[in-house]
């Protein structure tokens, strides 16, 4: 029995010797692929960029003498689809392509406006692909364009993306919650934007709206007050700054929202859906610049309430807008018809991207001043 | 050899907790949707149903097995022929398995290294558990390895619990229906219990006081594993994308990211999937041999090993691809399930109380 | 000195012991010069083997044949010779029968006595330092028990220091030894059953174990498998281990050595059986578990929290120092996306430089560390700081300058190496050191994929590993809830019933 466990390993030993190892990839043998792009280019193909770091000229371990290489390199390629594009491109780079620790996606203005239902379905399925990358959209621009940019903190632009949406306070939106929204049956995609802001630095500016119906296709913008709205509403959001005027106060007051929260009520009147919307916010107030007192009682009561009525008009704005201009269920409406009256869905789904303009939306906003800050009054002498 | 019940729970547990988990929840996903859970446990009562019949069976006949009764009830002849599915599958499942599995690894993680490569490694530490110690070793090794595999799904649940979203499980009930529900919940059902291995390990155990009782709770504890996989899997992906997700349990894993530094971490899920199969096929090419050797009246049925192995080996290798092993699965679960599983144990437990009845008579 | 009965020494005589010692059967006869002659013939070359002839009232002649330096002279003067010499024997024999018998009851005022006639073992006797008399006309030979061997004194232990603990040790006279047992199992249930084993060395092995709590199937086990060793010669307990234990080709050892009295007699009460040599101060404990190697000896003297805490930290180490350089070779050649992004740049960035794929700079390393171990291992006191020190800086410091080795992997295999230190029994690192090897390479070759078949090879290994009956991973698999509890957590001892047996 000990000669079995011999024999056993005597016959698999010499295969190991003889064959050698076939997975084996050096660290130095790999081109990390920090960001990976899609566009079109000018006669219409698809164009692959990837960000490719060179690992020596980031640092770590002594480098003797000074040069200091390069940390990234921009790369681009066309090709038929998505795979074609990036096996040309493997084939101009003298190490394989890993993946791994990709961050994020772009997609660039113009093939967004043509449609990238064509491009999604490598994400999942090909076996090295990762799950916690982030997708952006890139407005007026080319994702080559921002990849090759030099941000402020980090050594290449895909670090910067991929943390911003956290420091700012959204959500992070990652590629695999894209794919799921795709194939849901009524939410239409809503995806972050990044675009040059006036300091020449590429960052977030809002959201894109996608037309899944259409083969994915780009249909509109949402700056970055609408999107907080939007992103409020489907409960993506964490914290945002709003800032009002209060009249009654002679000034604006900024507050500072940490804690959000949604609700999305479908009432069925007489075979008409209405939806009640119903947001909830508490923060701190941060600025003020009204003649109001927080520490008042019946101050701070107008201020919330005023503040709550203002939200409140430009977001059913922002709804009435997407409704009529755009006709995409960004706000996952037609979702919460799904979960809360199914046997009526069903009969509902195919028609829904007609039916979403014509619904009647109720929004209510209630925010919360919890805290004024360390001070009451405004320090602002009048 | 000799088993104790504590291992008997840990054997059916480790055997058919990474199969399920693996290879199951999707298709089960893709009839029911988001009531796929809901499969899970109903599959997991007709699974502890086809348990306790398999189980009473072997009770009643203590230390004997498949083979030894099925012939005393039956006669010699009667009762080989009758025993002769069972063996063809104990014969074929450790090499669909392998096979699965060697591809997913070969897929997942060593895309390089040859599939014939990754099998032999299995073969070799499957030879050398069963060989050496037979079903006492199995059962030691099942005893040590399946707390270890469940301890990491539990853990793999918990650190996933930052990306899940409760309304991926709504609506309730109304999108798939009872039908789709049921329909669901077959397959599950028919693998829960394991393929019959229960009508032939019961009778190692030296003092069957709480056997039913332990069957039982292995079961169970499958049954609530898996539940709670594919509750995890649904809620990390919801409905749509889990169904198309061939392998959905281990790409849910893949989306932990704690901190940025635990990342990826379904490579762990391949360490405990790696000690569950090689359980599961030890078990497997156990019984195959030592019910073969006693069908064929052979002394010693580690000389049976010797011959199983390479066939299995061989036939692992034939299987050209993956859909030969969904059709095999289909025929798994409308024929070879329902007969070998449910009819034969059924019919035997008629005889054997026919002859109880009878031995009774004469006081 | 390899093993006993193999040397290179050239045109060495195997001879064939028994065939010279043809006397194994002989007995001596009545007359003392032929007596004379035979011993002396045995002992032809040897010049520290005294003969003393003595003449009592001209009468009867007597002979007395030591080894010198291994009795007690003092007492042999006081106790044997003047007795005779002045007293003589008395006039008439009176009721005893013979002059041997005589002395025995009532001339020599010495403890132990014996009347031996076999020839072998009268020279068995004299060579353990006992003083033989012949008598001319007498076929006995008397033999006197007058011992004084140098033997070193008792003293602390230097490989097994104890932290909270007696800090007496073994020392290599097998009487000393068993009076410390005695000393600390004041019980008469302490059994010590002597046997003598090796053809040549007649090495005295004393098994020690208390009646009542010892497994007797395993007590019987011993007791076979020491009877049935056959060879020349037993120098140590270690040759003894390797005759009697069951797996020699598994790294992992199935009998546990200690220095230390208080483990023993610990072992003891829990059910084991001690095996003690003369000539060595390492005693063998059987039977031996997977955990027993990891634990300390003073783990039970210390407090529970305390215990606990350290017990994991040990299990954690043990498995690092077993796997983290394959998994760090697993992690960097073979799944890079599960090591965190910035690391992993860090570690693309050092490997540009390095000329050695990683396998085999972890070989390298992992080699160079085991010779500094074994180098450093025997030398004197005054070189040992300096060979730590130059290995320090050639290893860490000049080949990671220079570029040749990448700091990553140093810092992995130090660290391996620091981890297996933890390891309280010397002789259980060795597995652990040892099985670093293949998983290297079976992670080089299929990387974390090739870590769980040896993880999975290892752990099928060790379930059907036996020392002695027991389960070599009891109370793990099979599993003893109780004894569990003790091994995860050094369970109190309050807490512990008294009637716990271990094995």
């Amino acid at each position: 029995m000990k000669h079995t466990a011999k024999i056993c390993f005597q016959l698999l030993l010499p295969l190991f010797i003889t064959t050698g190892c076939w997975n084996l990839k050096e660290p130095d043998q790999l081109a990390f692929v920090a960001g990976n792009g899609l566009d079109l280019t000018q006669d219409g193909k698809l164009e692959a960029s990837a960000l490719l770091v060179t690992p020596s000229g980031i640092g770590g371990g002594q480098i003797s003498g000074g040069e200091k290489k390069e940390s990234f390199h921009v790369m681009n390629t066309t090709g038929k689809n998505v795979s074609d594009a990036l096996a040309n491109m493997q084939s101009m780079i003298s190490r394989v392509v890993f993946a791994g620790h990709r961050d994020i996606f772009l997609v660039g203005q113009k093939l967004a406006e043509k449609g990238i239902g064509d491009t999604i379905d490598p994400f999942m399925r090909n076996a090295q692909s990762d799950m916690r990358a982030m997708i952006y959209v890139v407005k007026n621009g080319r994702p080559q364009d921002v990849f090759s940019s030099e941000p402020f903190f980090d050594p290449f632009i895909t670090t910067t993306l991929s943390e911003e949406q956290e420091a700012i306070g959204l959500k992070p939106y990652l590629a695999r919650e894209f794919v799921v929204d795709v194939l849901s049956d009524a939410t239409q995609p809503l995806l972050p934007a990044v675009s040059l802001n006036p300091s020449k630095q590429y960052s977030y500016s809002g959201s894109a709206i996608l037309d899944k119906d259409d083969g994915v296709k780009l249909v509109g913008f949402l700056d970055k007050k609408e999107s907080n709205y939007a992103l409020w509403i489907t409960n993506r959001i964490t914290s945002f700054t709003l800032t009002t005027y209060v009249p009654e106060g002679g000034g604006d007051i900024s507050l500072t929202i940490d804690t959000v929260g949604r609700r999305i009520r479908v009432k069925q009147i007489d075979e008409m859906i209405q939806i009640d919307v119903h947001l909830t916010g508490e923060g701190a107030i941060i600025e003020n610049n009204t003649n109001l007192d927080p520490s008042n009682r019946k101050d701070l009561l107008l201020i919330q309430e005023k503040i709550s009525q203002k939200t409140q008009k430009s977001i059913q704005q922002l709804v009435k807008k997407v409704q009529k201009e755009y006709k995409m269920d960004i706000f996952g409406f037609g979702e919460s018809v799904h979960q809360q009256y199914p046997l009526q869905w069903k009969t509902m789904k195919h028609n829904w991207p007609k039916t979403f303009p014509t619904l009647h939306v109720s929004v209510k906003v209630d925010l919360q001043c919890r805290d004024s800050g360390l001070a009451n009054s405004s320090l602002n002498r009048r | 050899m000799k088993l104790s019940e504590t291992q008997l729970v840990w054997v059916i547990a480790t055997t058919e907790i990474i199969a399920m988990i693996g290879l199951k929840i999707t298709p089960a996903i893709q009839i029911a949707k988001q009531d796929a859970w809901l499969s899970m446990l109903v599959g997991g009562i007709v699974g502890l149903a086809i348990t306790f019949l398999a189980v009473k069976l072997s009770i009643l006949h203590p230390n004997q097995t498949l083979i030894q009764y099925s012939q005393e009830l039956l006669g010699k002849w009667f009762g080989r022929l009758i025993v002769l599915p069972y063996l063809l599958a104990w014969f074929i499942l450790p090499a669909i398995l392998l096979r699965s599995f060697a591809d997913f690894i070969h897929l997942v993680l060593l895309n390089r290294t040859p599939v014939w490569l990754i099998i032999l490694l299995f073969i070799g530490l499957m030879t050398y558990l069963t060989y050496s110690s037979g079903i006492s070793g199995i059962g030691r090794y099942c005893e040590l390895v399946g707390p270890i595999i469940i301890i990491t799904l539990l853990i793999s649940f918990l650190l996933n619990l930052q990306n899940i979203e409760w309304h991926h499980l709504l609506p309730f009930y109304f999108d798939s229906g009872e039908v789709n529900i049921l329909k669901g919940s077959l397959a599950p059902a028919f693998w829960f219990s394991g393929p019959f291995v229960l009508l032939v390990i019961v009778s190692f155990i030296q003092t069957p006081q709480k056997v039913l009782a332990k069957s039982m709770l292995g079961v169970g504890i499958t049954v609530f594993m898996v539940f709670a996989s594919t509750l995890m899997v649904l809620l990390v992906f919801g409905p749509n994308l889990a169904a198309k997700l061939k392998f959905s349990y281990f790409v849910s894993v893949r989306t932990i990211d704690i901190l940025s530094f635990i990342q990826n971490a379904d490579v762990f899920i391949m360490f405990i999937w790696v000690f569950g199969v090689i359980a599961q096929s030890s078990l497997y090419i156990f019984i195959a041999s030592y019910e073969t050797a006693n069908c064929l009246k052979v002394k010693d049925w580690r000389k049976i090993i010797w011959f199983g192995i390479p066939v299995i080996y061989i036939m692992a290798i034939l299987i050209p691809d993956e859909t030969a092993i969904t059709l095999f699965d289909k025929f798994w679960t409308a024929v070879v399930y329902p007969i070998c599983g449910i009819l034969i144990p059924l019919f035997l437990l008629i005889i054997t109380s026919f002859k109880k009845k009878e031995r009774i008579k004469p006081i | 000195m390899g093993r006993v009965g193999e040397s290179d020494v050239a045109n060495k005589q195997n001879s064939n012991i028994s065939q010279t010692t043809g006397n194994v059967n002989r007995n001596i006869g009545s007359s003392i010069i032929e007596n004379e002659k035979t011993f002396k013939s045995m002992f032809q070359h040897s010049s520290d083997i005294m003969y003393r002839e003595i003449t009592i009232h001209d009468q009867t002649k007597l002979l007395l044949i030591y080894v010198d330096g291994m009795v007690n002279t003092d007492i042999i003067v006081s106790n044997i010779l003047e007795p005779l010499m002045y007293k003589g024997l008395p006039q008439g024999l009176g009721a005893v029968e013979s002059v041997i018998e005589m002395f025995e009851q009532e001339r020599f005022s010495v403890l132990q006595t014996k009347k031996v006639s076999n020839i072998e073992e009268i020279s068995e006797h004299i060579l353990k330092g006992n003083l033989a008399i012949l008598v001319d006309g007498e076929q006995f030979a008397l033999l006197a028990d007058v011992k004084k061997i140098e033997t070193r004194s008792i003293s602390d232990s230097a490989i097994e220091p104890a932290l909270r603990g007696s800090r007496e040790s073994f020392t290599e006279n097998l009487r000393t030894n068993t009076t410390m047992m005695r000393r600390i199992l004041a019980t008469p249930k302490l059994k010590i059953e002597s046997l003598k084993i090796g053809d040549l060395t007649k090495t005295d092995v004393a098994v020690v174990y208390i009646e009542g709590i010892v497994s007797p199937p395993v007590l019987n086990e011993v007791l076979k498998r020491l009877k049935g060793i056959q060879t020349n010669g037993i120098l140590e307990s270690g040759i003894i281990e390797q005759y009697i234990e069951e797996a020699q080709f598994s790294p992992f050892p199935q009998i546990l050595n200690s220095e230390r009295p208080d483990v023993v007699a610990a072992s003891l009460l829990e059910g084991r059986v001690a095996i003690l040599t003369n000539g060595t101060p390492f005693s063998l404990i059987v039977p031996m578990t997977f955990w027993s190697g990891l634990q300390a000896p003073d783990d039970y003297h210390q407090r529970f929290l305390f215990v606990a805490m350290i017990r994991w930290v040990r299990y954690i180490f043990t498995i690092l120092s077993v796997f983290l350089p394959s998994i760090y070779i697993a992690l960097t050649n073979f799944h890079p996306e599960m090591v965190p992004p910035e690391l992993m740049l860090n570690i693309a960035a050092l490997r540009e430089r390095a000329p050695f794929p990683t396998v085999i700079e972890v070989l390298l390393m992992e080699f160079m560390f085991e010779g500094l171990q074994e180098a450093g291992l025997r030398l004197p006191k005054q070189i040992g700081p300096l060979v730590s020190i130059v290995g320090a800086l050639v290893i860490g410091e000049a080949a990671v300058s220079a570029g040749i080795i990448s700091a990553p992997v140093v810092i992995v295999v130090a660290t391996g190496g620091i981890a297996s230190f933890i390891i309280p029994r010397y002789s259980f690192s060795f597995p652990l050191r040892m099985l670093r090897f293949p998983l290297i390479i079976l992670s080089g070759i299929l990387g974390l994929f090739g870590i769980a078949i040896g993880i999975s090879t290892i752990l099928i290994h060790l379930l059907h590993l036996q020392s002695f009956g027991t389960p070599y991973l009891s109370p793990v698999a099979p599993l003893n809830k109780r004894g569990l509890k003790d091994v995860l957590l050094r369970w109190p001892q309050k807490m512990v019933k008294k009637e716990e047996d271990q094995i």
